[in-house]
Order: C-alpha cells, then sequence, then structure tokens
C-alpha cells in the first residue's frame, strides 16, 4: 500500500475483511505479521498510536463501532481527538472549539443536521456516514482504512463519498476500501486485492482484470487462481 | 378515533429535565394516597403532616438537609458510576470503608489535631475509591458481573466491620458493638451554631458542583460519557476503556466513601452497626430520580431526606405508618424510569380521518 493510491478489498463477507480493518485501526492484535506506517513497524499497536501515525478508519458498522448515537453530535465528531490540544487543555474539554470544528464540518460536508448539539442518531444513514468522512478527514490522514463505505447510500451521498476518496488519492493519499460491491471496487480502486478464508489470494491492477476473475477468486476457486 | 402515537424527539427540552421529575412525584404521591386512605388517614392531611415534619420549622428543615448529605454524596457516587455503565450498587459497602477509615483516623492519638479532619477526608475518601476499585478491577481484568461483585462486596464490608466492632475494635467503655469515639478535634464544625449543620452539608454541595464540571466539561467526564454510551465506538475512537472504568470507580467509591466520613465526623463520632440504614441503596434511586446529572441529586437527595424526617411527624399526627416513607421512595423510582420514556420521544395525538 502506497500514497496517492485507492486500494479495494474484495471477498465474501466473513473473509477476514473485519478483522484486517480492526487490525489496522489498532483494535485487534495480529495473530502473526505487524502493522506498519511510514515504512516504520508499529510497535505497540493501538487506536490512539495509529490515530497519532496517520491512520484513519471507518468502520463497517457506523452506529455501533463509529459514532454515539445518544450523544450530541458534536461529541461523536470530536472523539478520537478529544485529546488534542485543539479540544482540551489539562483534562478541561474546550467546548467552544468543539462546537465550532463540529459546526465547520457540517457546513464542509454539507451535513443534514439541525446543529452541532443534536443528537447523533437522528441523523440520517448517509449523513451519518458523512459526518464520519468529515470527522476522520478533517485532519488528513495519510491513510484511511473504509469499509463499506457506500452500503445503504443514495446515490448522491455515494458519489459524494467516493469524490472523497478521489481527493484524499490526488493529495497522494492512501485509501484502503472494503466492499462487496465490486462495481464500487471497479469504479474507484487502482488495485484490487481478493481475500478469501483471512488470505490474501492475489493482488490485480484494476485495469488488467475483470468482475469475472475477481469473482471467481472471492469463491477461493483454484481456476481463479490459475488465471491470476 | 384519536390515537397516541410516540415519536423520537431530535432534542430533549430544558424544561422537561425539571418537569419530568416533578410530574413523576406527583403521580408517586397519588399512587401512594391509596395507601394512606388505607390506614384511615385524610391524604391531604397526612400528606401536610409529611411535609410540614420535613420542611415545617427551622430545626425540622436543618434535620432534613442534614439527612440529605450522606443521600447527595451516594447519589452522585451512582449517577456517576452508571454513566459509564459500571453499575455500582456497592456504595453502601464503599460509605462503610469510608466511615471505618474516618473513625480510625479520628481516634488516632499521635496526629496533630489541625490534620484530623482533612486526614480523615482524604483517608476516607481514599478508602471507599479502593472499595470500590476491587469489583472495577474484576470486571476489566476478568469480566466479573459488577452488580454482583459491587453488591456482594457490601456484605464482605459490612459483617467485616461488625467483627472488628465485636472483637479488636471493640470500645472497651461502651457495652454495644461500637468502636471507640473519635477526638474532638476530629470532629466536623458546625456550619451554624447550636444545630447538627455541620462541615458535611457544605462539602456535599461542593461535591455536586465538582461532580456535575467533571461530568461536563472535562475530558474523563467525555471518557465516561462515552464508554457509557457505546464501548465500541469509544474503544474505536482511541478511549481505553478498562483505565475509564477503573477511574469511574475511583472517583465513585470516594464520593461513597464521603457519604461514610460525614456520618461519623459530623453526627455519630463513632461507627456502629447502624451508622448507615442504607444510604447507599437509596443513592441509587436519587441517581435515577436525577436522571444521573449530578446536580440534579441534590434535590432527589432533599426530596428522599424530606420524606425519611417527615414520615416521623405524619405517623405521630395521623397514624399513617412511617413505612409509607418507604413505599414513597420506590414509587417514585418506577414513575421516574416511566416519565424518562419522555425524554427521548415526545407523545403525538392524532386524530384519525376516515377514508
Amino acid at each position: 500500500m502506497h500514497g496517492g493510491e485507492i486500494l479495494g478489498i474484495a471477498g465474501v463477507s466473513g473473509n477476514g475483511q473485519r478483522e484486517l480493518a480492526e487490525v489496522i485501526a489498532g483494535i485487534a492484535t495480529p495473530g502473526a505479521g505487524h502493522v506498519a506506517v511510514d515504512g516504520q513497524v508499529v510497535k505497540r499497536p493501538s487506536p490512539r498510536v495509529l490515530q497519532r501515525l496517520g491512520v484513519a478508519s471507518i468502520p463497517e458498522d457506523r452506529i455501533g463501532a463509529g459514532l454515539i448515537t445518544a450523544l450530541p453530535l458534536s461529541d461523536s465528531m470530536v472523539l478520537p481527538r478529544i485529546g488534542d490540544r485543539r479540544f482540551s487543555r489539562f483534562g478541561i474539554l474546550n467546548r467552544r472549539a468543539i462546537r465550532d470544528f463540529a459546526s465547520e464540518q457540517i457546513a464542509a460536508f454539507d451535513i443534514k443536521a439541525a446543529g452541532p448539539e443534536v443528537r447523533t442518531g437522528t441523523l440520517s444513514g448517509g449523513n451519518l456516514q458523512k459526518a464520519l468522512l468529515a470527522r476522520e478527514l478533517a485532519f488528513d490522514p495519510l491513510v484511511l482504512v473504509v469499509a463499506q463505505p457506500t452500503r445503504g447510500l443514495d446515490v448522491a451521498a455515494r458519489e459524494f463519498v467516493h469524490r472523497q476518496f478521489l481527493d484524499m488519492r490526488t493529495r497522494g493519499r492512501g485509501v484502503v476500501v472494503i466492499s462487496e460491491d465490486l462495481e464500487e471496487l471497479f469504479e474507484i480502486s487502482d488495485r484490487i486485492a481478493v481475500v478469501y478464508e483471512g488470505r490474501v489470494l492475489a493482488v490485480l491492477d484494476t485495469a488488467e482484470t475483470s468482475v469475472a476473475q475477481v469473482g471467481l477468486l472471492m469463491a477461493g476457486g483454484a481456476a481463479g487462481g490459475m488465471a491470476a | 378515533m384519536i390515537r397516541l402515537q410516540l415519536e423520537p424527539r431530535a432534542h430533549t427540552p430544558a424544561w422537561l429535565n425539571l418537569a419530568l421529575p416533578l410530574a413523576a412525584l406527583l403521580a408517586t404521591l397519588v399512587l401512594c394516597s391509596g395507601l394512606v386512605m388505607l390506614a384511615g388517614a385524610d391524604v391531604f392531611e397526612a400528606y401536610g403532616a409529611l411535609f410540614q415534619g420535613a420542611l415545617g420549622s427551622r430545626f425540622n428543615l436543618i434535620e432534613t438537609i442534614v439527612k440529605a448529605s450522606p443521600l447527595v454524596f451516594t447519589g452522585l457516587a451512582v449517577a456517576v458510576a452508571f454513566r459509564a455503565k459500571f453499575w455500582n450498587i456497592g456504595a453502601e459497602g464503599q460509605l462503610l470503608a469510608g466511615a471505618m477509615a474516618a473513625a480510625f483516623i479520628g481516634a488516632r492519638e499521635f496526629l496533630p489535631a489541625w490534620s484530623l479532619v482533612p486526614a480523615m477526608i482524604l483517608g476516607g475518601a481514599l478508602a471507599g475509591a479502593a472499595a470500590a476499585t476491587v469489583p472495577a478491577v474484576l470486571k476489566v481484568r476478568y469480566r466479573v458481573d459488577d452488580v454482583v461483585a459491587t453488591l456482594m462486596l457490601n456484605f464482605v464490608i459490612f459483617y467485616a466491620m461488625m467483627a472488628l466492632l465485636d472483637g479488636p475494635w471493640k470500645d472497651p467503655l461502651s457495652g454495644y458493638p461500637d468502636s471507640p469515639d473519635i477526638r474532638m478535634d476530629a470532629e466536623y464544625p458546625m456550619l451554624l451554631q447550636a444545630t447538627r449543620m455541620h462541615l458535611g452539608v457544605l462539602l456535599a454541595a461542593v461535591g455536586a458542583v465538582l461532580s456535575w464540571l467533571l461530568m461536563t466539561r472535562t475530558t474523563l467526564g467525555f471518557a465516561i460519557r462515552a464508554v457509557g454510551e457505546n464501548p465500541r465506538a469509544a474503544a474505536h475512537g482511541g478511549i481505553a476503556i478498562g483505565r475509564v472504568v477503573l477511574l469511574t470507580a475511583c472517583v465513585s467509591g470516594g464520593l461513597a466513601g464521603l457519604a461514610g466520613v460525614g456520618e461519623v465526623a459530623g453526627l455519630h463520632f463513632q461507627v456502629m452497626a447502624g451508622l448507615s440504614p442504607g444510604y447507599g441503596y437509596t443513592g441509587i434511586v436519587i441517581a435515577m430520580l436525577a436522571r444521573l446529572n449530578p446536580l440534579g441529586v441534590v434535590p432527589a437527595a432533599l426530596f428522599f431526606a424530606a420524606i425519611a424526617t417527615g414520615a416521623e411527624n405524619m405517623s405521630r399526627q395521623t397514624g399513617v405508618p412511617v413505612f409509607l416513607a418507604d413505599v414513597i421512595q420506590g414509587t417514585s423510582l418506577i414513575c421516574m424510569v416511566a416519565a424518562l420514556l419522555f425524554t427521548s420521544y415526545r407523545l403525538r395525538i392524532r386524530r384519525h380521518v376516515p377514508g
């Protein structure tokens, strides 16, 4: 994985994608191998350490693992950054900065919400995803790992999300898109890695492969493997 | 045809925070009036005597306030812990731990007089925190259920205390299982001359404000709310859940410990079996009534203290048994929990248009 690239991860759900995302996010510890950022092996990966190194992640389960539906939107939007100097000093929250940040992001990402203090859970799925994107992209991460980025989103929201990924690529950042939507992967990724039973079977250039080939690999078929 | 429908709310209007508890209390009094009538008394007369006995004179009012101070502390202890979904049912035991630490420190002869009160406050808070840390570590490390662990620890602490009071710690001058009295210099100063209004009342008020600031203005409070509402999202956001639960338990146990310090240093000057008539458990109801808001704990504790002090008067004047106080307290919790529904939902009345 390198900067200025969008890497798609294709695979039938339950073949290790979630685990992969959790390892990169620092939630789960890898059974073998390691996580390296910028060529440096991360010794003791944790969500906070990886965030500091510039790895942002948007989990598949937006409501369960991303935002906190019962809290105000502004709280959900500063959650990973609450310890930053901008939002708190010596353990005391800077409530104005938190509110202003949320308002700015709501405007910048055109999030449909009554205001920064509205309860997070009242937003629609598309707007929740925008809020998550806004939260992670506000700090210009080196790498963004995102799972099922457009599941359940309407066409406009889906396009908006894809545009954000392409913008990141233009800025020389990397995006890892884990998706079951092959059409989406072919649309935006430069390379596609196919996972099957917890292993990466192949990494293919999008331009040189086909939906059929990826589909075969996703089924773990030897035929697919030989074609690669 | 008219249909009632519940609709989710985007906002909880501020006035509801006041209106809901009041509505719940009113509903409680209405529901309990049946029992008053069964006891053969006039409802208004009985409730009148209840509130007269609690608030009617300067003496009664002060008694109510003094009684409320340990309830404020245990209510705060529970309110803080429950925000993190650390189900601390152990405020009772943490209170006793704090009381024992205070009674022990307060009786030490070698300590300089000026240091006694600060040392008791600090020691009591630490003892309460230590008592709460045990189930918190069990929960974080070994996933032991916190409800069971905190609850059971209450009995461990209570009977350990009784064993001490009946044995090595028994006051040789007393025939009862009581600890020796603390030194005069260790007693809380009185805020009002010739009353029982002691320093603990002021500490309880300060504790409520500080707890509120902790929950709303600090990163720890932010983390406590995040962990309580959605631990997975909090973990994804880089919050160390185990650490937050441990810190919450320390704060919660420390607050409960201060309730015990106040009872020893302000009222009883010793530890004995009847030190706490279940203040730790009442704290749970108070915290729920306050919707886990530290500032709401103060009026909720005052209400409970008023019911408890007023019940005696009501019983004397109208013959309604004092146990009605317990019924009112229990019913108020149920009413409040029911009323909480309206913080996230609103009732919409729809007229059904035929066709």
